[in-house]
């Protein structure tokens, strides 16, 4: 083990600040791309929701 | 040849083949990158110049792969489209973009936080680092033309001009690829290499690895999962959406 305490492991070598930024980013767009195809369903629910709201008018 | 051809032109086929692809894919991804992340950030020993901030390169070096990779997929996808016209190779192109372009971002900004300590500057503009920003231009170019075309030139014809787009982008990626060698740069040239042994000790270059297949499957199951999306949003009024998406379709 390179670490000897949590301390250490967070802190890095006192390169934590840069480390676990580009973590936290990755995290990020992770999420972000994880998350962003219920999008299209989204897109796709509202077309047809007003679809039938246009037939149902007519 | 052909039948395979064939079931690749069939949108109902596909739709209904990637559901398993994409969640095997999705596991291997989930399995690949706990492993490569937590092998590099946790176990992997420090480098005995840059001390623990060489573990950025777990993400950089599979991210800044990916990029380029991505972007050569897309632009195969639009030459197959404009020669053979499978109408699923551009839903497939689309569906990569997000992850192609997310890739970019988090290679310049991990590498600009593995710079600032290890160079002292945060961006130089240097070979490498401006043909990198030039593929997010790129990324963001392509995006406007599969999202904006279709609405003033119609579907088939904003895939056409986006296959052209991708194709000829395509000529940034060698530019990329040889920067390191070509010019003088900031940027240190590859350290691991399909033809050489890598330059740097097991315990490092495995975690590596492991991370890159796990991005390499991410990749995979993001396309997957948004091109099947994409696919029935392109083809809602289609019959064989009714039959295989009742539920969803069902009530109009």
């Amino acid at each position: 083990m390179p670490f000897d305490s949590l301390a250490e492991f967070w802190s890095m070598g006192g390169h934590g600040f840069y480390v676990w930024t580009v973590v936290l980013f990755f995290a990020l767009l992770l999420v972000l791309n994880l998350v962003s195809p219920s999008f299209i369903t989204r897109r796709i629910k509202a077309r047809l929701k007003r679809q039938q709201q246009l037939q149902q008018r007519r | 040849m052909w039948q395979w051809f064939h079931k690749w032109g069939s949108a109902k086929w596909f739709y209904q083949a990637s559901a398993a692809w994409s969640r095997v894919f999705g596991y291997f991804a989930l399995l690949f990158l706990t492993l490569g992340l937590v092998w590099g950030f946790v176990f992997a020993p420090a480098d005995y110049q840059m001390n623990h901030n060489y573990r950025i390169m777990y993400l950089h070096v599979p991210s800044a792969m990916l990029a380029q990779i991505t972007y050569l997929l897309i632009a195969i996808l639009g030459l197959v489209n404009l020669v053979w016209k499978i109408k699923i190779t551009p839903i497939l192109a689309r569906a990569v973009l997000p992850f192609g372009a997310s890739c970019v971002l988090l290679a310049l900004l991990s590498g600009a936080f593995w710079g600032r300590p290890t160079w002292g500057t945060y961006w130089i503009w240097d070979a490498r680092l401006t043909s990198t920003l030039f593929l997010f231009f790129l990324y963001m170019g392509l995006w406007a033309c599969y999202s904006l075309l279709p609405a003033s030139m119609g579907r088939n014809s904003a895939y056409k001009a986006a296959a052209i787009v991708a194709i000829v982008g395509s000529v940034n990626i060698p530019i990329i690829k040889f920067s390191v060698e070509w010019w003088n740069t900031l940027h240190q040239p590859a350290s691991i290499r399909l033809t050489q042994r890598p330059a740097m000790p097991a315990s490092m270059y495995l975690p590596l690895f492991a991370s890159i297949i796990g991005f390499y499957c991410l990749m995979v199951y993001l396309m997957l999962k948004r091109a099947r999306l994409l696919l029935l949003e392109d083809e809602l009024h289609k019959a064989w959406v009714k039959e295989v998406e009742p539920k969803l379709v069902g009530g109009s």
